[in-house]
């Protein structure tokens, strides 16, 4: 795990959270980091947990948001998936071997205090409200890699963000050429095409200085 | 020309792949649909991925070999 980007992300899978979870993905992969979380791969024979696991063991960051941490309309019960794996992930760093200890996160939900009322016990740790925008989610990622590594110089967030609404709007003719349905994108398919994408649009710090 | 006090991040290719498509293929409709758009492709040369097929390579000086 030592000098690995990989940045675990726990998020919604819902198509609610679509355009957040792609803005995530895309401005971690524009700064160099490695998306990964539970959707890379698909493979039956490995019990989901282990799975999310293993991701989080590979893993020195993670992005939990947990605000879809709300009642389920036909059930009445709340979802916690989101909340156990923030739980596994600050376990490991708590109780892990030295190079565990080290790992980072970010929190964020939608509002800032809401984890008051359903995880108090969260209380004391740095909770970031991205309100629903993708913009804001962009700039709090930015700023947490930012915190992460200042070693790297990573593109400002409004450059993060203007490339990637210029990506947005290509995605479905991208995926048009490769056959498939923009809105129904696996995540392996969508982040080969924002790879692709990113590295033939050279951000402008880096076209300046080469 | 503006002096960089630290280096520019790298792009990374995430270890896993496209499902229904290869990178080749992926990099192909990048470039058709930037051509569309009227959008002039710029490669990044931090990027060091190669290519299933060699044709769609980028030139020699972006991959770092």
């Amino acid at each position: 795990m030592r000098g690995s980007r990989n940045v675990f992300i726990n998020c919604p899978f819902d198509a609610d959270y679509q355009p957040l979870f792609r803005a995530v993905v895309f401005a971690l992969l524009d700064f160099g980091f490695v998306p990964r979380c539970a959707l890379e791969s698909d493979d039956g024979s490995e019990v989901r947990i282990d799975k999310i696991r293993r991701i989080v063991r590979e893993s020195p960051y993670a992005i939990h948001d947990i605000s879809r941490t709300e009642l389920d309309e036909g059930t009445q019960l709340p979802r916690f998936n989101m909340p156990l794996e923030l739980g596994i992930f600050l376990g490991a760093k708590w109780f892990g071997s030295a190079e565990h200890r080290l790992k980072c996160c970010l929190i964020l939900d939608r509002d800032r205090y809401r984890y008051q009322v359903f995880c108090s016990d969260l209380a004391g740790q740095d909770i970031r409200a991205h309100g629903g925008s993708d913009r804001e989610v962009i700039r709090l990622v930015r700023n947490a890699l930012r915190t992460w590594c200042p070693e790297v110089d990573l593109p400002g967030a409004a450059v993060t963000c203007a490339r990637y609404l210029r990506f947005d709007e290509s995605l479905m003719y991208l995926a048009d050429r490769v056959g498939l349905d923009g809105n129904d994108l696996l995540f392996g398919d969508f982040t080969a095409l924002v790879s692709e994408w990113l590295r033939l649009n050279t951000p402008r710090p880096l076209a300046l200085a080469s | 020309m503006p002096v960089r006090k630290k280096p520019f991040r790298t792009l990374i290719l995430p270890p896993y792949g496209p499902t229904h498509f290869t990178r080749a293929q992926a990099r192909r409709a990048v470039l058709a649909v930037m051509a569309e758009r009227g959008e002039i492709p710029r490669e990044d040369p931090t990027a060091t991925w190669t290519y299933e097929d060699d044709s769609i390579a980028p030139p020699a000086e972006h991959t770092g070999c």
